[in-house]
């Protein structure tokens, strides 16, 4: 019994030594590889059963962002008692579901098209038509759709090849001028972009374009103005080119910038490694206006827009928004906040205590303060899925049972 | 969404002690990388609620033992992050008898592999198996004696070593449950 047992410890032991060894920049790939999949919007958060206990403990605390599955570590029960308290939220009164606060702006539709597919809304195409995804493997996007909310009509716009030697997926689904694009990565180091018209065709690669920095690298930003693409890239630098494809060109001045919302760009860009900050500086680079946001010493996290920043104080479970120079800040009414910020500078989805409901997730209008229960509840495991609002800054929609909800924040008057 | 430093550092100092594990609980190189990859990702996600709390090096080789043992270990086997070398890695053990046990381990199912790595590489006690795998006392003790029987069967007797002198190697498991053992990666959950 115990020669096996020694004899497998030493085995063990001696086998792990010819473990892979690790890359250096992993971190940095880590970091931008998690942004890059909760921008993606199939984030699944997991509420660890370790913050339940907190939670049961009788200190209200509420997930800061939850793009997990969270395991229980074996030491959670006695990590627990050490931990720092995180200051009282009292619990919300329920508000009431988002289909009666904003009956116009919610659409409730089959979440799998014929076949069974899963779809995943990407954005809105139109008023009444969104742009959907299928997969053939995990995140391997291999079709795109538009989904005729209205009638329930499921209409192919396009295959999406996957090229050999990707290893960033399509990504970053953007639609514009009768046109949808997306980009890819291959391991050399080449970011490919693509688009396909919105009426149905072929995928067509319009440019190629060589990013430094390896595994992890590609665009962080990709949008569709006028007649022109416009992206930036990880690393910094934004670019354009004409939708028909060609040489993206640099925008001038732009070296070390992150597109915000053209023709805003800014940095720092959303995947920089640094305090938290994001856009703290901006420039409209059609008129040369510039804004550098006012930073308090206390502000962490401080997530610009065009207009509004928010922010955490005091070991981050205070939580603002104020104006781009620092006036008019109010006090947001969660702990923590999702790394995303504010969609359409107004509008923020956070998990919340309900009373009598519990852990729920709501979306709180910050310029009315009204604020709708998702009706997302944990499950069994204690999950608690946390919807992310799509690229366009327009549609927020995840699945509940059977059903896909779509939540047009355009039509939040 | 801040970009943490102390993530990162964590990722530096701790990443080959991770695929050291993920290995001997894979079995490979690829599957090695792509659970760590996996595992810090999802660690990420938790940093913020987490990095006061627990040891994040707990909560990162949970998570892998329980990804190597879910259904995510089927749809994947994709977009790692990184290239690994190819053909650098023959199972080279100095030792006959370690290259037939490594070879038999190859033939268990993942959920006994998984135990008798928690075991004999974590020295995790049953208790604590139970805990990471969230399965039960008695399932962690039925798996690791239907593993050690079948690594048994598959290793010739002739080729392990004569029993030592020592009757239990592994320490007592105090009431309560002991630390995890991997702690000195960071976290102050002791």
């Amino acid at each position: 019994m115990n020669d096996l047992e020694d004899t497998l410890r030493r085995t063990l032991g001696s086998a792990s030594q010819n473990a892979p060894r690790m890359p250096s920049g992993l971190p940095a790939h880590l970091e931008s590889g998690y942004r890059r999949r909760r921008r993606r919007g199939f984030a699944q958060a997991v509420l660890a059963a370790a913050a339940v206990a907190v939670v049961a403990g009788g200190t209200v605390t509420v997930l800061r962002h939850g793009d997990v599955t969270a395991a229980v570590p074996s030491t959670s029960r006695e990590a627990a008692t050490d931990t720092p308290r995180a200051p009282e939220v009292s619990a919300w009164p329920l508000p009431a579901p988002v289909e009666q606060v904003w009956p116009d702006a919610v659409r409730k539709v089959p979440a799998r098209g014929p076949g069974g597919a899963k779809l995943m809304p990407q954005a809105f195409i139109d008023d009444r038509t969104v742009l959907v995804t299928t997969w053939s493997g995990f995140e391997k996007t291999n079709a795109l759709y538009a989904y005729d909310l209205g009638t329930g009509d499921l209409r192919k716009v396009a295959d999406v090849p996957i090229p050999t030697g990707t290893v960033t997926f399509a990504s970053d689904f953007t639609v514009g001028a009768g046109l949808v694009t997306w980009w890819t990565g291959t391991k050399d180091h080449r970011v490919h972009l693509w688009t396909a018209p919105l009426t149905g065709g072929e995928a067509t690669t319009i440019a190629d374009v060589e990013v430094r920095g390896g595994d992890g690298a590609g665009l962080d930003a990709l949008a569709i103005a006028a007649d022109r693409i416009v992206f930036s890239l990880v690393e910094g630098g934004v670019f354009t080119l004409p939708t028909t494809g060609g040489t993206p060109q640099a925008v001038p001045g732009s070296e070390g910038q992150h597109l915000l919302a053209w023709p805003w760009i800014g940095s720092p860009g959303i995947y920089s490694a640094n305090d938290g900050s994001r856009f703290t500086t901006i420039t409209n680079v059609e008129t040369g206006e510039t804004s550098a946001a006012v930073k308090g010493p206390g502000d962490r996290n401080l997530n610009c827009g065009v207009r509004l920043c928010t922010g955490t104080r005091d070991e981050q479970d205070k939580t603002f928004y104020r104006l781009r120079d620092g006036l008019e800040e109010k006090e947001l009414p969660v702990n923590g906040l999702m790394p995303d910020g504010l969609a359409r500078e107004r509008f923020l989805v956070a998990p919340i205590m309900a009373e009598q409901a519990g852990r729920i997730v709501v979306l709180y209008d910050v310029t009315t303060g009204r604020s709708a229960d998702l009706l997302v509840r944990a499950d069994k495991k204690g999950a608690l899925q946390l919807p992310g609002v799509a690229r366009d800054g327009r549609l927020l929609s995840y699945q509940l049972g059977d059903d896909l909800y779509l939540i047009d924040l355009a039509k939040i008057t | 969404m801040d970009g943490d430093p102390r993530y990162a550092d964590f990722v530096a100092e701790r990443g080959d002690a991770l695929l050291r594990y993920g290995y001997v609980l894979a079995g490979n190189p690829h599957d090695a990388a792509d659970l760590v990859q996996e595992a810090l990702l999802r660690l990420r996600g938790a940093w913020p609620r987490l990095r006061s709390k627990e040891s994040p090096e707990s909560y990162v080789r949970t998570t892998m033992a329980r990804l190597h043992l879910s259904v995510w270990r089927l749809r994947r086997r994709e977009l790692l992050a990184w290239d690994l070398p190819d053909g650098t890695h023959e199972d080279t053990l100095p030792r006959g008898d370690e290259r037939t046990l490594w070879q038999a381990l190859s033939g268990l199912p993942r959920k006994q592999r998984a135990v008798l790595v928690l075991r004999y590489y974590e020295q995790l006690t049953d208790a604590e198996i139970a805990n990471v795998l969230g399965i039960s006392r008695g399932t962690v003790r039925s798996q690791a004696s239907r593993a050690l029987d079948k690594l048994r069967a598959a290793v010739p007797a002739e080729d392990l070593p004569p029993p030592a002198l020592t009757v239990d190697t592994r320490p007592p498991a105090p009431a309560g449950g002991r630390p995890h053992p991997h702690l000195d990666g960071g976290g102050n959950a002791r």
